[in-house]
């Protein structure tokens, strides 16, 4: 397969770009990250709890943030939602799973994370307003994120 | 046109399947499999999980998921011969499905 002169100058200029916005934008945004309070503004008013029943699996270290594995589980009935959100991101909010039926509370993924960050896992309850959350530190090598 | 739509593995111990589901291969998979020219893909919004038709997950991605739309999920109770399918929408509402069944 060859690779046309164009394709290569794209894909540089694309990498360039992702690399200047991915600064502009996470400077511009969150610059200190979540606190209880903001938590719980971003989840309409209800305080979350941290619970050991909540299970948050990922690096300690990651060298590039573009793709860090992340797993969550959670050792509790009737689990309406997981959510991941890495709280130095521009936009914190990296996935929603709602389960239902045989779906159990598990979920594993990759994310995208800019910085040094918080990465939270939330748990959402069907049958209350309670939201439990778990957090971990993962350390990021790359500053910038991009592949 | 990408080399495929999603797919799926599936793994069944006792009642117990991890379901492992990738959505679309990454950028780079497409210009190594002659994609035109590599062309962006649109992020991905919402994949809706069903078993055996009946909904059991719906994920929503958010803009720091990852660009391959990888993630792995667990059923309980089930049996070999159940069919799980996907269906998806980016953000650009490009769609696309894929499924397996359980052995």
């Amino acid at each position: 397969m060859t690779y046309l002169r164009r394709d290569v100058l794209r894909l540089i200029v694309g990498a360039n770009a992702c690399a200047i916005a991915g600064l502009e934008v996470s400077e511009a945004a969150s610059p200190t990250g979540f606190d209880a309070q903001s938590l719980a503004n971003f989840f309409s008013g209800v305080q979350p709890e941290e619970s050991d029943a909540v299970v948050l699996d990922l690096p300690v270290f990651a060298e590039s943030g573009s793709q860090v594995p992340v797993s969550v589980s959670a050792n509790l009935p009737d689990v309406d939602s997981i959510s991941i959100l890495v709280e130095k991101n521009a936009q914190p909010l990296a996935a929603v799973l709602q389960i239902s039926g045989p779906a159990a509370p598990y979920l594993q993924t990759q994310v995208h994370i800019e910085k040094t960050s918080n990465v939270i896992a939330l748990v959402r309850l069907r049958n209350s307003d309670k939201l439990l959350i778990a957090k971990a530190d993962v350390f990021v090598s790359s500053q910038d994120g991009c592949p | 046109m990408l080399a495929r739509d999603a797919a799926i593995n599936a793994t069944r111990k006792d009642d117990s399947a991890r379901v492992r589901v990738l959505i679309r291969p990454k950028l780079q998979v497409a210009i190594k499999n002659g994609g035109k020219n590599g062309e962006t893909l649109a992020p991905l919004r919402e994949v809706i999980c069903t078993l055996n038709d009946a909904t059991v997950a719906v994920l929503t991605a958010g803009h720091n998921f990852n660009d391959s739309g990888y993630f792995e999920l667990e059923l309980r109770g089930s049996k070999a011969g159940d069919a799980f399918n996907v269906s998806w929408v980016d953000v650009a509402g490009n769609k696309g499905r894929g499924g397996v069944v359980l052995k």
